[in-house]
């Protein structure tokens, strides 16, 4: 196994050009674990730790723009008011010392469909940031998840960074897992209000075989909130809402909880990140009438 | 089919260490066997039980999912260096003692490395915080009941230091 | 009795653990540590399928592969068996082989290959090449009764392994105004010590010796099944136990694993080594429970107890391992608990499928049978519309009744059972009242249970069909400076057996404890002990032999200084490392003058040999029974079905505490090992027989946030059995709690009360039984 140690970002693209068989490795809190367990063989490695540019984010207005290796930790020690939904997701992956070592280009990189950070991502219109030598995309996250553990990327191209607006409004995110610290989320949750727009976001985790956009109860939900008056969610609603995101999922029966389980706790996750956000929403609206 | 083999250089306990290694040697490997600092424990190897928890600059990581050449040029400190120059315990290490926080001792070096960062960042944690910043390391013998106690006792310990 | 209060009063002091020092600076001996020059490593090669047989083992591949030394295949190991220590009536086999050809579970060893590192061995092991005829896998002991079943061992003509009878047959058609049945699991779990296992063994062929350093609860068992099978004499094998990182049952008799390091640096001259991955742990160490027990209750109108009755069922995996059908048997004999009944008794019944053997795990059969009869007892006093404390408290057996006979043949030796519930009660009652208006369902549960410790009297083991003595020996010297050294079969794992040993040591030779060493672990020195460090014995049997041995130390100390000063030795204490009459303080002998003197063979009194040690073997004449009552406040999320404790109690009878820190300690971490049984923990199969918790993101052991406070009580009911008074503790806290959790979610739920049957109880499970109550 060879290991590649690139110190720049040009470098590192040019090293993924020339090899495209080499796997990234960032925070290594996914990849190690397959090469401990001799899941994966691969037969090098682009160690991506070395560059800098990658370990910062940036703030032009509304525009954030999220290095690949910017460390959960940072996400929720820097990112907590302008990416509440992410830094709350955050703040739930594994334990203190992953939350150190993993970064949100690692968990877009390995594609999980349980990875924490994808639904708030999915539930606040990101795109994805994606060079090779033949030059940079930006991916909508809707389609940046293809299959299980299966990115959108070329076999040439890296993960530069997260663009994602700064939150304009409420966002929540929820997860259920048997542990309440260092678990895969049996399924996950993510909702981002956009008061401006008189929209929501929905993302869903650990539901489908991607992470999914809940697009119907996004539609739904948008038109039958009171974002003029601010009145109080109806119980129908929110009912109504659960039973779109819970629609929208795909699960599958596992050790942690069958398809039907799945079902109802994303209803359950929905109705209640709903009531808080939307809490949020009369506070904030509260506050500056 | 030869190996590369790389020579890997980190400040380890504050003295510069250094070894020829393989490429995939892990951090934790390559503090036990390369290093002899066996006091670092490997207990899964997937990032989940925290015996091998060690302060990279500072931080707590598992460096059973590090490569010993990913930490090359940053500091690390182990439980063999938690200790005063001089040898005498640290806050954390004597807590621990005094409270009953240890049975086997197997977990012990991965939660005084992530109690000692945890103290670090917050000198009077409160018990939420506590529960909170323990919560990557796995105990099978206390059900953390005299850790948690043993985190507050560290806290005083360091608090009389000062 | 002996007097539990002489000495320095060590005894029942919160004193320092003498483990610690070590521990806390990284200075621990864990088998992983133990590095030889020239040191080969080894990775074994696994079953990938659940039945069948290889058909071919190619192991040139492997053999070619960079650093290889060897690949040892089942022909390499063709005769190499483990003998079972204790079998059940009707089990055809006694003993197990090491590495076979015959696939009966996932994880089964098929190889093992030797490499210069871990990494190239674990690289060659893939190069291995197997093929494999696969046969239909048996997954769950119901199944494995089942007409048309797949059977295991053919020649057999069942899956049925034993089945017998415990107690009162009759009890399961007793007539009463009140029955309850229920049919109750308590999943399959795994001990998991966060040090796995592993082992480190060197043949040194000049000398014709075996030295293996192995991470064990159990030294001379070892020794004698790895010499067994290795067919090497007991004297030509040493066995060095190491700092043991937690045992709970899963370390007490050695694995293949050691028994292949050990065939393999016999082989190439060369240490090897074996260290456990944790990948491989769920599959390879023995797990345990996975018993499914139809339980019967009748109660009279007054709701007093008539009968309990209980058909056992036991999964035991691909064989009867080494402690097999054991723990079912346990779960027969102790399923009375602490109340009275007219008539108890159980049908044990073990089967064998395609999953890995269970064994040992703290708590052996009783934490399965306290759920049965606790949940049993919750469900009775709701039917009956009864306090089920009260319901408890009509039917406990009183303290004027010890020593008390259950109808499981089992004599209680002392306790006060009532007293410890009524104690539980009260804490729960005065815990702070504000509870959170979050509207979610709460309850609080009860569990009680009588612990069998203490083992055991040898006699009554071979009636048991173990096949190992239930003694304990204590050697006890002083040393020529007045220093002490303790040496014991027992050994240590955790649970601080150092420091209670040298507690004890300390108190009855008036010594102080940093005068006091501890040795255990090797069988080079160590006394003989055929079970070691298991079943709630290591301070009840290995300290009432150090009892015995300090006293008689003791004796002989005083003899050599009444010599000296002329004195009678009942005039005279040991006090400030001297003895002196008593009264006159002048006239003393310092400890040291008389150790000297001592070792030289000089002033000693006629006919006394030199020398200042002494040796006692302690041979249990009965069991002794420890106890509990434990209490658990839980909310249940109504919605999503998580459960969250949120209070814990647990008032403990475990007779003379030497040490109530350490007792506190066991007890904590039992009853989160309990909780994770009750909440979290299960080793999961698919129907194919593919294990589908392999790792700790889906095996979840208990983390910081599941872990509630627990107010831990003690109460000291001496034993009369055991000098010092000493009842076994260690495997207490894990035996009432699964119970307790399981009565306080039926507490919350009582509409679908009838459905909390089953481990683990995961926020999925109580979705299922509330959505179908």
């Amino acid at each position: 196994m060879d290991f590649l140690r690139p110190v720049t970002w040009a470098e590192a693209l040019e090293v993924k050009a020339e090899r495209p068989d080499a796997r990234p490795i960032a925070g290594g809190t996914d990849l190690m674990v397959e090469l401990n367990f001799g899941t994966t063989r691969p037969t090098a490695l682009l160690d991506l730790t070395r560059i800098d540019e990658l370990a910062d984010w940036e703030r032009a207005g509304e525009r954030l723009r999220i290095g690949a290796g910017v460390s959960y930790a940072r996400v929720v020690g820097e990112l907590g008011d302008l990416l509440p939904g992410l830094a709350i997701a955050a703040r739930t992956v594994g334990s203190p010392q992953i939350r150190n070592r993993g970064t949100i280009g690692g968990n877009l990189g390995s594609a999980s469909p349980a990875g924490d950070a994808h639904p708030p991502l999915l539930a606040s219109d990101a795109t994805v940031e994606v060079e090779s030598v033949r030059g940079v995309r930006v991916l909508p996250i809707d389609g940046f998840f293809r299959r299980p553990k299966v990115n959108a990327l070329a076999p040439d191209e890296l993960i530069r960074a997260v663009r994602v607006d700064r939150a304009s409004g409420p966002q929540q995110f929820a997860k259920i897992g048997t542990r309440n610290a260092m678990v895969i989320a049996v399924c996950s949750f993510a909702l981002a209000l956009y008061p401006a727009g008189r929209r929501v976001g929905a993302g869903v985790g650990s539901a489908a075989p991607t992470p999914v956009r809940a697009r119907a109860a996004e539609e739904f939900l948008s038109g039958a909130l009171d974002w003029a008056g601010g009145g109080p969610v109806d119980e129908e609603v929110g009912r109504r809402f659960g039973a779109l995101v819970a629609a929208a999922a795909s699960p599958i029966d596992d050790v942690r909880g069958t398809a039907g389980y799945r079902r109802h706790a994303l209803a359950v996750m929905a109705r209640r990140t709903l009531a808080w956000a939307w809490h949020d929403y009369r506070e904030a609206g509260t506050a500056c009438a | 089919m030869t190996e590369e083999r790389l020579d890997v250089e980190m400040t380890v306990n504050g003295v510069p260490r250094g070894a020829r290694v393989p490429a995939r040697r892990l951090l934790s490997d390559f503090l036990r066997h390369d290093l002899g600092l066996t006091g670092t424990h490997v207990g899964c190897e997937h990032g989940v039980c925290g015996c091998c928890t060690v302060l990279l600059d500072g931080e707590p990581v598992r460096s059973c999912l590090m490569f010993a050449v990913g930490a090359a040029g940053h500091a690390v400190t182990t439980v063999e260096g938690l200790a005063a120059p001089g040898g005498s315990p640290s806050p954390v290490q004597r807590a621990f003692a005094e409270c009953h926080a240890l049975q086997c001792g197997f977990c012990t070096p991965g939660f005084l490395c992530t109690v000692t960062a945890l103290l670090r960042d917050r000198p009077r944690p409160t018990d939420d915080e506590v529960m909170a910043g323990i919560s990557g390391n796995l105990c099978r013998c206390t059900g953390y009941q005299n850790i948690v106690k043993a985190v507050h006792r560290a806290s005083e310990l360091m608090a009389e230091a000062e | 009795m002996t007097d539990v209060t002489q000495g320095n009063a060590y005894v029942g002091a919160r004193a320092p653990r003498v483990e610690d020092g070590r521990f806390v600076t990284g200075a621990g001996r864990f088998v992983a540590g133990v590095r030889l020059p020239g040191m080969l490593h080894a990775t074994v090669v696994r079953s990938p399928i659940a039945h069948g047989a290889v058909t071919r083992c190619d192991p040139d591949a492997a053999l070619a592969a960079p650093g290889v030394r060897a690949v040892l295949t089942p022909r390499d190991a063709a005769t190499l068996r483990l003998p079972c220590i204790s079998t059940a009536p009707g089990q055809r086999e006694a003993s197990y082989p090491v590495l076979t050809e015959e696939i009966r579970y996932v994880g089964q060893p098929l190889a093992l290959v030797v490499a210069e590192s871990a990494a190239a061995a674990e690289d060659a092991a893939d190069l291995v090449e197997l093929d494999f005829s696969e046969r239909p896998a048996l997954v769950g002991a119901e199944a494995a009764l089942a007409t048309g079943a797949p059977l295991l061992y053919p020649e057999w003509g069942t899956n049925l392994v034993s089945e017998f009878v415990v107690g009162d047959a009759d009890a399961a058609a007793a007539m009463a105004d009140h029955v309850v049945e229920l049919t109750l699991r308590l999943g399959r779990v795994a001990p998991c010590p966060m040090e796995p296992r592993g082992t480190v063994a060197t043949w040194e062929p000049a000398r014709g010796e075996l030295t293996v350093w192995t991470s064990t609860q159990a030294p001379h068992l070892a020794r004698d099944h790895l010499a067994g099978a290795l067919g090497i004499g007991c004297d030509r094998v040493r066995v060095i136990g190491c700092d043991v990182g937690g045992g709970f049952g899963a370390k007490e008799h050695p694995y293949p694993e050691e028994v292949l390091a050990c065939l393999a640096t016999r082989r190439l001259g060369r240490p090897v080594t074996w260290i456990e991955r944790r990948g491989e742990h769920f599959t390879s160490t023995l797990p345990a429970r996975d018993a499914v027990h139809r339980g019967r209750l009748a109660l009279d109108a007054d709701g007093r107890f008539i009968a309990l009755y209980a058909d056992i069922l036991s999964d035991l995996g691909a064989y009867p391992a080494s402690v097999g059908v054991n723990p079912a048997a346990v779960s027969a004999l102790m399923l009375p608990g602490p109340y009275h009944f007219d008539q108890a008794g159980a049908k044990v019944r073990a089967v064998v499928t395609t999953t890995t053997p269970i064994g040992s795990f703290r708590g052996f059969g009783q934490p399965e049978i306290t759920w049965t009869r606790e949940r049993l007892i919750d469900e009775a006093a709701r039917g009956l519309g009864l306090d089920p404390v009260e319901l408890r408290l009509r039917n406990m057996i009183r303290p004027a009744e010890f020593p008390y006979p259950s109808r499981t043949r089992q004599s209680y030796d002392s306790g006060d059972y009532a007293a410890a519930l009524e104690l539980v009660r009260d804490r729960v009652a005065a815990r702070a009242a504000a509870t959170p208006r979050d509207g979610k369902p709460r309850g609080v549960g009860f569990a009680c249970h009588v612990e069998h410790t203490g083992m055991g009297p040898s006699a009554e083991m071979e009636a048991a069909g173990i096949n190992a003595g239930g003694f304990e020996i204590a050697v006890v010297r002083m040393e020529p400076d007045a220093s002490i050294v303790v040496s014991s079969g027992v050994c240590g794992m955790g649970q601080g057996i150092e420091t209670t040993l040298a507690q004890l040591a300390a108190d009855r030779l008036a010594v102080p404890m940093d005068r006091v060493k501890v040795v255990f672990g090797d069988t080079a020195y160590a006394p003989y002990s055929g079970l070691g460090s298991i079943a709630s014995r290591s301070l009840t049997v290995g300290g009432a032999a150090l009892i015995g041995a300090a006293d008689r130390l003791r004796r002989r100390i005083l003899a050599i200084a009444a010599h000296r000063l002329e004195a009678t030795p009942g005039d005279l204490e040991i006090t400030g490392a001297a003895v002196r009459v008593k009264g006159d303080p002048a006239a003393a002998i310092t400890l040291a003058d008389i150790a000297a003197a001592a070792w030289r063979g000089r002033d000693l009194p006629d006919g006394m040999s030199p020398g200042l040690e002494e040796r006692e073997v302690y041979d249990p004449p009965a069991n002794v029974y420890g106890y509990a009552a434990h209490a658990a406040a839980v909310a249940v999320d109504p919605d999503t079905g998580k459960i969250e404790i949120e209070g814990y109690w647990a008032v403990t009878d475990c007779g003379v505490v030497v040490n109530p820190t350490i007792v506190e300690g066991q007890l904590h971490g039992g009853i989160v090992q309990g909780i994770g049984m009750a909440l979290t923990e299960e080793i999961a199969y698919a129907p194919d027989g593919q294990p589908l918790t392999t790792t700790f993101m889906d095996y979840l052991l208990p983390s910081s946030p599941e872990s509630p406070p627990i107010e831990v009580e003690l109460i000291q009911v001496p034993s009369p059995v055991t000098p010092g008074g000493m009842k076994g503790v260690g495997e207490s806290g894990v035996i009432s709690a699964p119970a307790a959790v399981g009565n306080a979610v039926a507490a919350a739920l009582p509409h679908v009360a009838g459905r909390i049957t089953a481990t683990p109880l995961t926020p999925y499970a109580i979705w299922s039984v509330s959505r179908d109550g």
